[in-house]
Order: C-alpha cells, then structure tokens, then sequence
C-alpha cells in the first residue's frame, strides 16, 4: 500500500514538473523579452501560454538523427542520464508543512549528492557525439561544474552549522522557531549559492558550456527531435529543483503569512529565484572561460569558507 | 514478498548485471557506464538497509567523483587505437584463475559462516558517524587528510614539471 502511495506521489510530482518547466519555459522567453522592449512569444493560445507546447510537439514529430560516427548506446542512453538525477533530487523535497517525498535524515547530502551526477549525462552526449564543438562543449561544462559545485556546497555548510541537522524539513521548522529567514544571517552563503547555482545550471552569463558563437551549441549540438527535448527537460528539471532547494535553504520554504497555503508560498519564492536568473540571462554578457574558472577559485571559496568560520565563531560565542 | 525484498532482488540484479559488463564488453565508455550503473545500484542497496549516509557517500564519491574521473580519463587519452586482448600466457590465465576462484570461495564461506543477530540492526546516522570521526578516529581521520593533501599536492608539481 505505501509503495502504491510513494509511486502515486511520485508520478504526480512528476507531471506537476512537465508543466512547471513548460510554463518556466515560457515565462523565461517572456521575461527576456520585456527586458529587450518586446511582446515574446504571443502567436499560440492567448498571451502565448501554448507556444511551449507546440515546441515539444515540432520536436517529437521531427526525425531521429544519429550521427553515423557517433557511439551509438552511450549516444542513447545520456538523455536518461542527465535527466534522472535531476529528477531524483525532487525525491527529497519538502513542499509544504505536510507535503513531502523521503524525509531523510541527510537531506541535504542527498540533494548535493544526486545533483552532481547530471553532469555524467553532459559528459556523455558530448563525448558520444564525435564531434569537436560537443566534445569542447562538454568538457568545459564538466569543468565549470566541477568547479562550481564547491562553492555550492561550502555555502551551505554555515546553515548546517546553525541549525545542528542535515534534515530539510528541520532546516525550515529552525527558520520557523528562529522567526528569521537564512537570508539575513547567511547573506553571505546567499550570494555565493546564487553565483555558483547559475554556473551549476550552465545559464547565462556562465553558459559557456553551450555558447553558441564558438560552439555551435556545446555538448547538445548533434541531438534533435525528442533527444533534445530530453536535455532541455532535464536543464528546467534541474533549475526548478535548486531553485527549490534554494527557497528551502534561504527563505524559509513554505513560511509566509497564512492568508495563502504554504505550497503557494513556496511557489512563489522559487518564481522569484527563476526570475532572477532569467534577469541575468537577460542583462549580463557571457564570462570568459579563464575568468569563470579564477572567479570559483579564488573568489567564491574563499567567501564560503570565511563564512563557514564565521559561522563556527558566531555559533560557540552564542551558545 | 515485501516491497523490500522486490527492491532487493532489483538492485541485486542491477547491480551484478553492471559489474559483469564492466568485465565483458569492449569499449571504455560502455564500461564506464555499466560501472556508474554498479555502483548506483549498491548505493540503493545501502539505502534500502537503511544506511543513508553510507549510500549518499557511495554516490557522491563513486558515482560523482570516481566515474567522472574515469570518463575525463577517457576523453582526454587516445583509447581507440587500444584493445584489451586476453593476456596468451597461459600461466596468467590459470594464477587469475586460481586466485579469483580463491577469493569467490573466501567470500562464500565467510558470508555463508556469519552469524547474523535477529534484532533490528544499528543504523549509523551522520551524527554517530562524524562523533566517531572527530572523537575516536580523530588521529588517524587527520592523518588521511595529510595524505590526500600530500597526493593532491605532488599531482599538481608532477602536472607542472610537464607542462614547463
């Protein structure tokens, strides 16, 4: 019965997911396009609300190329790759106060862990392809992500220090208890999260994974029709939950006022970080590949590990 | 049967059926994956026991870390051109035979001759484990991390006298 209840569960966040990236597919083309003065996407359905969709229907009716030179299983099978982790990682997330998937005790470990196996996925389409630009487009994504993700986790290590428990869920119940969002205490975190979240993602302006005026685009490039869909999805899929993963860290999950349910609240906060990136997509030019790799390494961990000791003194001081 | 054991039974499968192709196919990258494949399954083994910190670490440091390896070694060599053949000299094949048939049979009278309790086993949690790290373990956890940093230390002069 359970096991009935956890596929239940599972099958249902899954769908919510497929229309959570169709619209973040939307609203992000129509927040680049407000910030560049014009209307975006308005052909299909009002206010363009079906262009997403007509776009996955052209790309499962196109045809299936395999390049001839390509390895043909690994060529296959890194769609799935990169997509399951991604999709894995909503296993451990808390919703609201009662909505949740596994509450393990090492949540955020979970999450950091599953998270960086996307990049096998990457890895693989580039290198399968046989292709120079995918290769170079993989290898620098493989890179940036190695690169990135400490900082990533750095950052986080400050709330886990003040709030003694690896546990999601207890993260927001201490956010609760404390009556202040980590936002304010560990702005510090908060930035260095953000900055390397965006590189994690591959957006721009750290896209260079894919940059298409030197790349074509990256380790994608020869995939079409549904494969390509698949990559997509598992980007959004992957945005989506460390956007989630950022709203329950920094801003509380489903706290807010109670006019409004507390899977609204946290809707609405991961909109919010969804915008900020497509803000950024929007208005900064993409960084150079030397700069990326000096900024993660000497910038942004040496932030996070200041803060992390900053933490510890602040933490034993206090009590 | 339980939905545990059905989960058992998959993983096992998943995870013998990976460790064989690791063994048997042809190319590097095939392999790779079947390796990523193992070590995922044995990673879900771990949590269906309950163990989640050992099964998040075999991720994150299997999967995440040493297949990324693996496959960055793969990309950057020249791998096509290189063919694992089986080694001719018969004398190998019988000492690998030998000494992986000795090594099976260890395993198997060890498994078989152990005494499981009854009772609802010890789960180590993250906060057990780090006591253990930093209280009893301290020595010999900072003396591993003098040598990963020596490691780290002498890849990055080796890498530097050939790049010079």
């Amino acid at each position: 019965m359970d096991l009935l209840l956890w596929t239940a569960y599972a099958v249902i966040i899954l769908m919510l997911m497929l229309g959570g990236v169709t619209f973040a597919i939307l609203f992000e083309r129509k927040v680049i396009g407000a910030m560049q003065l014009r209307p975006g996407p308005n052909r299909h359905g009002p206010w363009g609300l079906f262009q997403t969709i007509a776009d996955v229907l052209k790309l499962l009716l196109k045809e299936d190329i395999i390049p001839a030179a390509a390895d043909k299983k690994i060529f296959l099978i890194a769609p799935v790759i990169a997509f399951a982790p991604a999709f894995a990682i909503y296993a451990a997330l808390a919703f609201d106060e009662n909505i949740y998937g596994a509450d393990l005790n090492i949540g955020i470990l979970y999450l950091l862990g599953v998270a960086s196996i996307t990049m096998l996925g990457v890895l693989m389409g580039g290198w399968s392809s046989n292709n120079k630009y995918s290769l170079l487009g993989s290898i620098r994504g493989v890179a940036q992500m190695v690169s990135y993700e400490l900082p990533l986790v750095l950052s986080v290590v400050g709330i886990v220090i003040l709030v003694g428990s690896l546990n999601m869920r207890e993260i927001v119940f201490f956010q609760e208890s404390a009556g202040i969002w980590f936002i304010i205490p560990q702005f510090l975190a908060f930035v260095v999260y953000i900055i390397s979240s965006i590189a994690e993602l591959n957006r721009a302006p750290f896209d260079l994974p894919e940059a298409e005026s030197e790349l074509v685009s990256g380790f994608h490039t020869e995939y079409s029709g549904f494969r390509f869909a698949f990559f997509m999805l598992a980007e959004y899929t992957y945005a989506i939950a460390i956007a989630a993963i950022a709203t329950m860290l920094f801003l509380g999950g489903w706290l807010g006022p109670a006019f409004l349910p507390g899977f609204v609240w946290f809707a609405l906060k991961m909109v919010l970080f969804m915008f900020l990136w497509f803000w950024l997509t929007a208005t900064l030019p993409r960084a150079r590949v030397g700069d990326l790799m000096n900024y993660s390494w000497k910038v942004l961990i040496p932030l996070a590990i200041l803060n992390i000791v900053a933490t510890a003194f602040i933490k034993v001081w206090m009590g | 049967m339980t939905a545990q054991e059905i989960f058992f039974i998959i993983l096992a499968l998943i995870a013998v059926t990976g460790a064989l192709l690791l063994v048997l196919l042809k190319p590097i990258s095939h392999r790779v994956v079947s390796m990523a494949f193992a070590f995922m399954a044995i990673s879900g083994l771990y949590f269906l026991l309950g163990a989640e910190f050992i099964g998040i670490v075999q991720i994150m440091v299997y999967v995440g870390a040493i297949t990324i390896l693996f496959v960055f070694g793969m990309m950057m060599t020249e791998h096509r051109t290189i063919v694992f053949e089986r080694d001719p000299r018969l004398s190998h094949q019988a000492i690998g035979l030998i000494s992986s048939v000795s090594l099976l049979g260890l395993l198997i009278f060890g498994i078989l001759s152990m005494d499981l309790p009854q009772t609802e086993g010890y789960v180590g949690s993250a906060e057990a484990i780090g006591l253990e790290l930093y209280g009893y373990f301290f020595v010999a956890f900072i003396g591993s991390a003098f040598l990963l940093t020596a490691a780290l230390i002498g890849a990055i002069v080796v890498a530097r006298k050939e790049a010079d």
